[in-house]
């Protein structure tokens, strides 16, 4: 099916559609938004009120049952013939159940002749109004012997009210961004494409151009829409068909009026008719077509981000060869190095089979995977899970990037700008649908378990894969293996003699991979779990990274553009990344960690756009020589060696000197290369200077 | 008709077949015992009944001296039963004899032998390994570890000093002080060994109380008796000289507890030493060859406390404690 390049009038068209388009999103989704932040908020309110009313009374039955357990075993002992003042060791009794229990504050007990009380001993002192009391009696031959009093403290509770809080908002959080997502597509798909393809085709017919008809677009009002103009495109080629006709039986029958039928024909000769086969204006391919399933493959990807080195911990560890510490970052270790490996086969393979077709084969290991790593028992199963995962990752990640360049190519976008731009769509559906699978998965594995949730990503990537399927044409991303990418093995080596390029990689890329995996991946987990936070509350912390890369990435790509400051952005979010960790040795944990993992968002966010743009600055022969694309190609492969080393790394040192020193390690390392770098860049760029 | 009839004797043969042949097989099993069937033994007797073993028991019994014993072995050797269950440390080695003994020709011979109430087999040579006793000799030990006993007097109150008393002559009994001053120094506490004079070769039934009194007066805080036939005879005088003498006992066997004023023990309940060796025992008759089956505890004891005793002491123990206790 062809994709016909865009006439003059059909740019116009474009724009004004994506206008509409633009104006149309906003609208629905800002009254999407409302309503659904409005009903969100109405159904956490009654959900907290009855928590509250359900939970206190339980708490209070909780310790009703331990008071009259205690009380129980306090009557048998008097009832054995211990006088009621000759108990022995009652504080250490009651300090062994308040460390079984929780919830309960202190445990008194009030007999005569006898009083003994234990009381949890970290913690403020509290008024008396905020202690419950459940007072039980201690059961005597008798009659009650005395009275068992315990003490229920109400802020576990409100920690707790806490926690489902933070939960019901990140279920919101992420409601709302996958909504938006979820309209972005719809809109593209229902609006948008129809509209461009009867603009297409309306401004075919206005230039006289009656040969092509358009591709059905399904049975809803733009469906029926472009079938009605088909059928007028049809009718009108009947019509020139019938006079051709016409013509030739004038020319038969009456020959006197051969050349006032000649005339009427010559004069239809300015419009194009095609009576015999109409060809077909193929749906225009649209970026929301790679963005949707990129979204959804991201998310379901990361829901397991925020436990993996967890989950790892909990299998069977291998023996003998790999020190434990390095055991946990083994699978995030070889994720990187699948991924690194797979790359370069993915992306012959786009060219070769096309969007579609790389999709669907990606889909295929990463469910797998998946599903496999959902019952592994050993780090060595999960190890080799995650690296068929990391298969799958690759091809759809490619499929996607390669099928947004098809759709931008053809809407007419194809400067180094436009490339700009779909690569920030790229990583906006990215990094979004990164934040939301973090912070589920979280909340996720706290419900269902990590098994669970690694069946939940196989079942979301089946559902983007899909997905894509269904919405992707089948020759997006075709295209002959140019020649000039095949014989680049000379070229690889020239672009590593270069040293601007060099010094990008080694100080700029590579420190930045490096911490992302190893500080965020690695060991923001472990360290949150040793201090107690629950898996939730983890998965909050690590989804920091992504929201603030969110909120920077714009800035940077300003800082590049219009500052021109993209070398200096680079340095200075190197320069943030490591004051950040290194601040976050000093501060207790509680505020330093969530202050670094921000601070890494905020800077990788900051220096994302700013390294592309950098590199043909820094070696502009070698971007004219070899393409811009080849060379961020080799900025990416470089890179994997920061994912790769990371992790083992970060198990390394935090194994051997403990979390805080690891984070203060990885922070010296990052600070330590962005000097370098900006003491490198400064050089080259004063070589540059003299030498141009 | 005539094959008919052949036909349906033929039947008849094979099917009272089994019940001739399951009357030849119905075990044999031989009771070697101290001082008569007590509670271990219907531990046992139960626990083969349970299994659904009919087996036919011959009982022994030695009447708590060794003279007899050799007669007995005499006799199972030609009887050459399927089993024989033996009572006691004194009884086994005096049919058993050593492992490594030269001359095996007054020992039970190659026949499967169960031991029950025997404190330390390993010990006493009766095997060369408890894990594998390569002669054919299994069984149970009825003993907690000395560790374990030691953290359940430190946990009814902790002392820094402990006495004990013992029959030389025992080897079980020795055994069991031996290690007990091996955690000594370990756990910082002071151990005052106190052996029951001989006179005639055999312990002085009379010394008994006096070296109560002697392990009083040296400021001991507890008294630990180990597991002893001739103190177990003793029983009586020993506990009631203790609970005078206000010196809590603790014992590493049920007796002192249950049948005399011993304060405390954490025990083996001779029931189910009897039970567990029939264990072992419904091994051997289904065709394991008894020696790889290993000589082993239970897992959990009994903590016994004789409030009656705690309560003329007035010592009582902690809640946490009472909370497991079975009170006697």
């Amino acid at each position: 099916m062809p994709h016909s390049p865009p006439g003059p009038h059909s740019v116009a068209g474009f724009a004004a559609v994506a206008a509409l388009e633009r104006r149309l999103i906003a609208g629905v989704i800002a009254v999407t938004l409302v309503l659904l932040v409005a009903a969100t908020g109405v159904i956490s309110q009654v959900a907290l009120g009855a928590f509250r009313r359900v939970v206190l009374p339980e708490m209070g039955r909780e310790a009703t049952a331990v008071g009259t357990a205690l009380a129980g075993q306090i009557g048998r002992a008097v009832a054995l013939g211990v006088p009621a003042d000759r108990l022995v060791g009652l504080e250490p009794f009651f300090q062994q159940t308040l460390a079984s229990r929780p919830a309960l504050d202190s445990i008194r007990l009030d007999m005569p002749g006898l009083q003994a009380q234990a009381a949890r001993a970290a913690g403020p002192a509290r008024a008396a109004r905020d202690v419950q009391d459940v007072a039980v009696a201690v059961p005597g031959p008798a009659g009650p012997l005395g009275t068992l009093r315990l003490g229920v403290n109400p802020s576990r509770l409100e920690r707790s009210a806490a926690d489902s809080t933070w939960d019901i908002a990140i279920v919101l959080l992420v409601a709302v961004l996958a909504t938006v997502e979820a309209l972005m597509f719809l809109t593209d798909r229902f609006v948008s494409t129809p509209l461009r393809l009867v603009d297409r085709l309306a401004s075919r017919v206005a230039a006289g151009d009656w040969t092509v008809r358009a591709q059905q677009m399904g049975l809803d009002a733009a469906g029926r829409f472009l079938s009605r103009m088909n059928a007028l495109v049809r009718r009108m080629n009947e019509r020139r068909r019938h006079v051709d006709w016409l013509a030739a039986e004038v020319a038969r029958e009456a020959p006197h009026a051969r050349g006032a039928a000649a005339r009427v024909v010559a004069g239809l000769a300015a419009m194009r008719f095609a009576p015999a086969a109409l060809g077909v204006e193929a749906i225009p391919r649209s970026v929301a077509i790679a963005r949707a399933p990129l979204f959804l493959y991201v998310f379901a990807e990361q829901l397991s981000t925020s436990f993996i080195p967890l989950f790892a911990k909990t299998l069977a560890q291998p023996r003998g060869w790999v020190p434990a510490t390095l055991a946990v970052s083994l699978p995030i270790t070889a994720f990187a190095g699948v991924i690194a490996l797979a790359s370069p086969f993915g992306a012959r393979l786009a060219g070769r089979l096309g969007t579609r077709g790389v999709l669907a084969l990606g889909v295929v290991p990463a469910i797998l995977g998946y599903a496999m790593t959902a019952q592994a028992q050993s780090v060595e199963a999960f190890t080799l899970w995650r690296a068929v995962t990391a298969v799958g990752y690759a091809l759809i990640t490619i499929a996607c990037q390669s099928y947004l360049v098809a759709a931008s190519e053809e809407a007419g976008v194809a400067s180094s700008g436009g490339r700009g731009r779909t690569m920030a769509v790229f990583v906006y559906a990215a990094m979004t649908g990164a934040l939301c699978g973090t912070a589920i998965g979280a909340v996720l594995a706290d419900r269902i378990g990590f098994r669970g949730t690694f069946i939940a990503s196989a079942a979301l990537t089946a559902c983007a894969g899909l997905l894509a399927w269904q919405t992707m044409d089948r020759g997006a991303g075709r295209r002959a293996v140019r020649p000039s990418v095949s014989a680049a093995a000379g070229a690889r080596g020239i672009a590593w003699r270069n040293p601007g390029f060099v010094a990008l990689v080694l100080l700029g890329a590579v420190p930045a991979k490096l911490v992302l995996s190893g500080f965020i991946f690695t060991i923001a987990p472990l360290f949150l779990q040793s201090l107690g936070d629950s898996q939730p509350e983890i998965g909050r912390q690590v989804m920091l990274y992504a929201g603030t890369m969110l909120l920077t990435i714009r800035l940077g790509a300003f800082a590049a553009d219009r500052l021109g400051a993209a070398l200096h952005s680079i340095g200075f979010a190197g320069v943030a990344t490591g004051v950040g960790l290194l601040l976050a040795t000093v501060l207790p944990p509680g505020l330093g960690l969530p202050l670094a993992i921000a601070a890494v968002g905020l800077s990788q966010g900051l220096a994302s756009a700013p390294m592309l743009a950098v590199v043909p600055e820094l070696c502009p022969e070698l971007a004219a020589r070899l393409g811009v694309a080849t060379l961020y190609g080799y900025l990416r492969l470089a890179e994997r060696i920061g994912s790769i080393v990371g992790p083992a790394l970060a198990a390394l040192l935090a194994g051997l000197f403990g979390f805080t020193a690891a984070i203060g390690a990885i922070g010296a390392v990052s600070l330590v290369t962005a000097i370098g770098y900006w003491a490198a860049s400064a050089l080259i760029e004063r070589r540059l200077a003299a030498g141009a | 008709m005539r094959r008919r009839a052949l036909i349906g004797a033929a039947a008849g043969l094979a099917l009272s077949a089994p019940h001739v042949v399951r009357a030849a097989t119905k075990p044999r099993i031989v009771m070697l015992l101290w001082r008569g069937w007590e509670q271990a033994c219907d531990g046992f007797r139960d626990y083969l009944a349970g299994r659904g073993i009919d087996a036919e028991f011959i009982v022994r019994d030695a009447g708590q001296t060794t003279a007899p014993i050799a007669g007995y072995v005499a006799e199972i050797n030609a009887m050459r039963p399927d089993l024989v269950f033996i009572w006691g440390g004194s009884t086994a080695l005096a049919a058993l004899g050593r492992y490594d003994a030269a001359n095996t020709q007054a020992f039970i011979r190659d026949i499967p032998v169960v031991l029950a109430i025997v404190a330390d087999p390993l010990g006493s040579g009766l095997v060369p390994s408890l894990d594998v006793p390569r002669r054919p000799v299994t069984g149970t030990i009825y003993v907690a570890p000395v560790e374990v006993q030691l953290r359940a007097i430190q946990a009814y109150r902790p002392f820094s000093r402990i006495g004990t008393m013992f029959n030389p002559l025992e080897q079980s009994s020795t055994a069991a002080v031996q290690q007990l001053a091996g955690l000594a120094g370990r756990e910082k506490f002071e151990l005052l060994r106190r052996p029951v004079p001989l006179e005639g070769g055999q312990p002085q039934a009379e010394a008994v109380a006096g070296l109560v009194r002697e392990i009083k007066a040296a400021g001991a805080e507890w008294l630990y008796i180990p597991p002893d036939t001739f103190l177990n005879d003793q029983r009586a005088a020993l506990t009631a000289t203790a609970l005078t003498e206000r010196l809590p006992a603790f014992s590493a066997t049920e007796r002192f507890v249950t049948y005399a004023n011993g304060l405390a023990g954490l025990v083996c309940r001779y029931y189910n030493i009897g039970q567990f060796t029939g264990f072992k025992a419904a091994q051997i008759l289904g065709g394991t060859p008894a020696g790889t089956i290993p000589i082993q505890t239970l897992t959990r004891f009994s903590l016994l406390i004789r409030m009656a005793t705690a309560q003329r002491l007035d010592f009582y123990p902690p809640m946490s404690l009472l909370r497991y206790a079975e009170a006697v």
